[in-house]
Formats: structure tokens, sequence, C-alpha cells
């Protein structure tokens, strides 16, 4: 490396980095994997940051950030709309230069600005609704809000943006998707109809899984799963008329798609459909949450099960258990994690619901526990015979 | 320069949103004609949210005799009406008469979507005529004025379009 190289400003670095760099190099040297000349130049490359003045001026500039937004607020209602207006957009403008200044001088101050500039330009499109007296429903200033920040994230694939985007998307849902207080009835069963009652919630889902392509991280890929799965579940009670038996088995029938196909694309799906086939073969092992038209009755099931038995519900629960279970054993047996925590779950809810009203509650517990502990113990041989015996 | 334009590139669409939530308020409210309206008593199982006022006004619902000709008996939902309104010796605007077209004069409120039902009409003048900010501590007598209608309220319309400026 000529000296030409090395005349830019160093780049500050925390005194633990510039410690470890230190040592690192030093070893480096002595074992002359690199030249003493070559030890001076990387050397001369970093410097400590100044951390105690960094501070203090950071100190400095957020109290005096404080005293701006303070003096602002103290006076929002006596500021003309002209005035409010420009503040709202000097801000949002401010932040995104702020972000292109510190671009070259540090790169987390300049993502730093842009997530700032993203939380002022949605307070922006709310302030803006107050100041003219906006009764419009909030969920309204949620789109525009998401909608303005894909750009930023497209830009610069930064997961912040991203991340911000899919938490706005639940309070989005939250507000436009009211599955639990109103019942979409239709005449007949239409999914034109439900598509395009829900055409934006759809529509910004399937954007999401656009932006994630950009940087293909795996919390956001975690978050799009979620917020998908809520969306198909939500507007399978929509359609459904509020029917949970059916709601379930959709999701089971989902979680059994990310299980076998969809896994082979993305682990992590195979994680998501072990929780949805274990949740919802639990909640539905319960007779409770069994309406009394659902789609096994549709298809006969039910009827067949009668001619057996008297209470043909009763049976299938328990089918619906004992074939969770055996879901759950196999993936425990291909290492999952979530099956074994569900499997144990189920052995729970079975013994709650079999002992808890019939022995004394010193036994009840005590058999509990020591049932807790041979699973664990299962589960652990499990897992060391899955990893060849070792410890 | 082509880093510049990156920072440029993401500033547009969110500069378009809020410039366009402030475009056609910020005229009406500069530029209307000024009108004073009537509320009515709010129903009193609303919940008082923030501080803000729910507003109900003699304007949201009014009665089917005030549809034109074509769409007289009309019962169900229609789209794009216009309700035309006069001054009464108060100075308060009331209702005058509902139209399909938009007025040449006089002072008018666009009216997205109507609902059509016995003897009477709902009119959804679109989310700018429901609620009205105030000063924090402040909202709690007003809700209750609002409640027994003693509120006027002033506002400020331009080609249809309405903004409240003011409560009295």
């Amino acid at each position: 490396m000529s000296n030409s190289e090395i005349t830019e400003t160093s780049r500050p670095i925390s005194k633990r980095l510039y410690n470890f760099l230190s040592a690192e190099l030093l070893l480096w040297r002595e074992k002359q994997i690199i030249t003493a000349q070559q030890f001076d130049e990387i050397t001369a490359m970093y410097e400590q940051k100044n951390v105690f003045a960094g501070s203090l001026m950071s100190t400095g500039m957020i109290l005096v950030g404080f005293a701006l937004l303070s003096y602002i607020a103290a006076n929002w209602l006596n500021l003309s709309i002209a005035t409010k207006i420009t503040l709202i957009i000097s801000a949002y403008v401010g932040s995104v230069l702020a972000a292109f200044y510190f671009e070259k001088i540090s790169v987390n101050m300049s993502r730093g600005f842009l997530i700032f500039s993203s939380f002022i330009y949605g307070g922006g499109i709310f302030l803006i609704a107050q100041i003219f007296h906006d009764g419009g429903h909030y969920t309204k200033a949620l789109f525009w809000w998401m909608l303005g920040i894909m750009p930023v994230f497209w830009i610069f694939k930064d997961k912040a943006q991203l991340l911000l985007i899919q938490l706005i998307m639940f309070s989005y849902f939250h507000g436009t998707i009211p599955i639990f207080y109103w019942h979409y009835s239709p005449v007949e069963f239409n999914i034109w109809d439900i598509l395009s009652n829900f055409r934006y919630q759809i529509a910004m889902t399937v954007c999401l899984w656009v932006l994630w392509l950009r940087i293909k991280d795996r919390i956001t890929f975690n978050m799009n799963v979620l917020i998908s799965t809520i969306l198909i579940g939500a507007l399978s009670m929509v359609a459904l008329d509020g029917n949970v038996t059916n709601t379930c088995l959709n999701i089971i029938i989902l979680g059994i798609l990310m299980s076998f196909v969809l896994s082979r694309f993305n682990d992590d799906f195979a994680v998501w459909g072990v929780l949805l086939i274990g949740g919802c073969g639990i909640i539905l092992s319960y007779p409770n949450f069994w309406e009394r038209d659902n789609y096994l009755s549709t298809v006969g099931l039910i009827e067949f099960v009668q001619r057996f038995t008297d209470s043909p519900l009763s049976w299938i629960c328990i089918g619906i258990g004992v074939g969770t279970s055996v879901i759950m054993l196999f993936l425990t047996r291909k290492g999952n994690i979530i099956a074994d925590i569900l499997f144990g779950a189920l052995i729970l809810r079975y013994y709650f619901d079999t002992f808890y009203d019939f022995i004394p509650k010193s036994m009840f517990f005590a058999v509990g526990g020591i049932l807790l502990v041979i699973t664990g113990i299962i589960f652990e041989k499990l897992r060391r015979h899955r990893r060849g015996g070792a410890k | 320069m082509r880093r510049f334009a990156k920072y440029l590139a993401i500033m547009l669409l969110p500069l378009c949103v809020l410039l366009s939530h402030v475009a056609i308020p910020f005229v009406v409210v500069n530029f209307g004609q000024e009108i004073k309206l009537a509320t009515v008593p709010v129903d009193p199982r609303e919940i008082f949210r923030g501080d803000y006022v729910n507003l109900s006004f003699e304007i949201d619902n009014v009665s089917s005799s005030l549809l034109p000709e074509e769409l007289t008996g009309f019962t169900g939902q229609e789209m794009n009406l216009y309700l035309v309104l006069s001054e009464d010796k108060d100075g308060i605007s009331r209702p005058f008469k509902i139209s399909v077209e938009r007025p040449e004069e006089g002072a008018y409120v666009f009216v997205p979507k109507a609902l059509a039902y016995s003897g009477e009409v709902y009119l959804d003048h679109g989310g700018y005529l429901t609620r009205y900010y105030v000063r924090e501590n402040t909202g709690r007598e007003l809700e209750e004025a609002a409640q027994n209608g003693e509120i006027t309220a002033i506002a400020k319309v331009l080609y249809g379009y309405i903004v409240l400026t003011g409560l009295k």
C-alpha cells in the first residue's frame, strides 16, 4: 500500500475496536504475516474516537432538539397554518438533507436521519389532518405513511425502514380488518368480493414481499410471514362469517403447505408451519371451538363418526389431538424445537383437562412436574441421538 | 450528483403526499367563503377521545323534500351530489336544496355519498365535518355544548370543498 493511499483522514473507531485491532496487528507482525511498514500504514488509517467529546456534543444536540420541540409544541396552536406546514415540510426535508450530508462521514448516522425523516413524514400526515380538522379514518394516514417509506427502502435497502413499514402494517390491519366485531355475510361466498374489499391490504402485503427480495433478511422475512399469516387468517374469518373451526382448518392446511412444500425454499417456513399446525391443532382439540357448520360436517365425516358413537365431536377432537401429536413427534425427530414445545403443550393440555378436577392439587402438580421432567429427558435423548451421541 | 439524486428521489413521494393533503384545504381556508353552520346534539353514547370534539351538523341529515326532481321518491345510495346552502336571518347557513349538477353560484358543499331512506337523506361529507381539534383540557366543555347543539361552527367553502375553521 503506497503512502498516497493513506493521506486521507483517519477513520474513527471505538477504543475497544482500536485496542483489538492494535493487538491483532502486533500478532500479525510478530508472525510476519505483515511487514513493519504495513503495520504502520494500517495503524495510521485508524484513530480512536473521542467518546467523551462526542457524548458531550450528542447530549448538547439532544437538549437543543428538545428545547426546540418543546417551544414548537407549546406554541403550536398559536402558529398560523402556513407556519405549521412550513415547519413540517422543513423538518422532513432537513432530516433527509442531513442524511445526505452525513452519508460520507457516518453511514449509521445517515441511516438514523433517514429513519427520523420517515417518522417526521408519518407525523406530518397526522398533524396536517389535525390542522384542517380532517376526521377521516386514521388508517388512510397509515396507508400513505407506508407508501411514502417504500421508495426510501427500495433505494437504500435499509432494514430499519422495512421493519417500520411492517410494524405500521399491523396497525393498518387492526384498523381495516375488524374481524371481531364485523361480520361479512355474503349471500353466496364470492372470492372476488373478498379480494375487492381487501385489495389494499392484499396489495400492501404483496409489496412487502417484493421489497423483502431486495435484502432477503431473516428478521424481515419472519415478519412478512407473520403479516401474511394474519392476513390469510383474518380474511378467512371474514369470508367464513367468523367461523373459528374452518379458519383453524384453513390455517392448518397453510401450515402443512409451509412445513412440507415452502420449507424447500426457506428453512424458516418449517418453523412457521409447525407453529401453525400445532397451535391450531391444540385449539381444535377443544370441543368448544367447533362450530356446527364446518368442513368436516360438509364432507359428512361427523355423520359417519356418529354411526359409531353418540358423541362424535369428542372423538374427532381426540383424533385432532392425536394427529397433531403425531405430526409434532415426527417433526421432533427431525430436530424441530418448536415441535418439542408444542408436543409438551398438548400433553399438558390433556393432563390439565383430565386430572385437574379429580385428584388432589398437590398430587396434580407433582405428577405434572414428573411428566414434564420425563418429557424433557425423552427430548434430550432424541436430540443427542440426532447429533450422533455428542454432548 | 448521482448521490444527491437518490435523496431527491426518496423525497418525491412523501412531499407529494404531504402537499396533496395540504393543497385543497389550504386554498379553501384562504380563499373560500365563510359560512356558519348549526350543530345538532351528538349521540351522548359517543366517547370523548383525545383532544378533539365530535360534531354533528344540521346539514348531515336533511329532509328528502330537498332532493331534486330526478331523485324524487328515491331511496338508497347516491354518489356525487351538491348541497346548496342559504343563509337565514341569523347568518346561519341552512340546507336549501340538493342538486346533481354543480351550482353556478352561492355556497354549496360537495357530497361524495348520500343515503336516502324513509323521508330523510344522510349526507356523508367525506371526513372534514366530523371533528374539531382543540387545545388540551378544553374539549369537555365544548363537547357538552356540542352535545346540546349549542355550538355554531365556522367553516370555509370553495367549489364544494368545506373546511372547519372555528367553533363558537
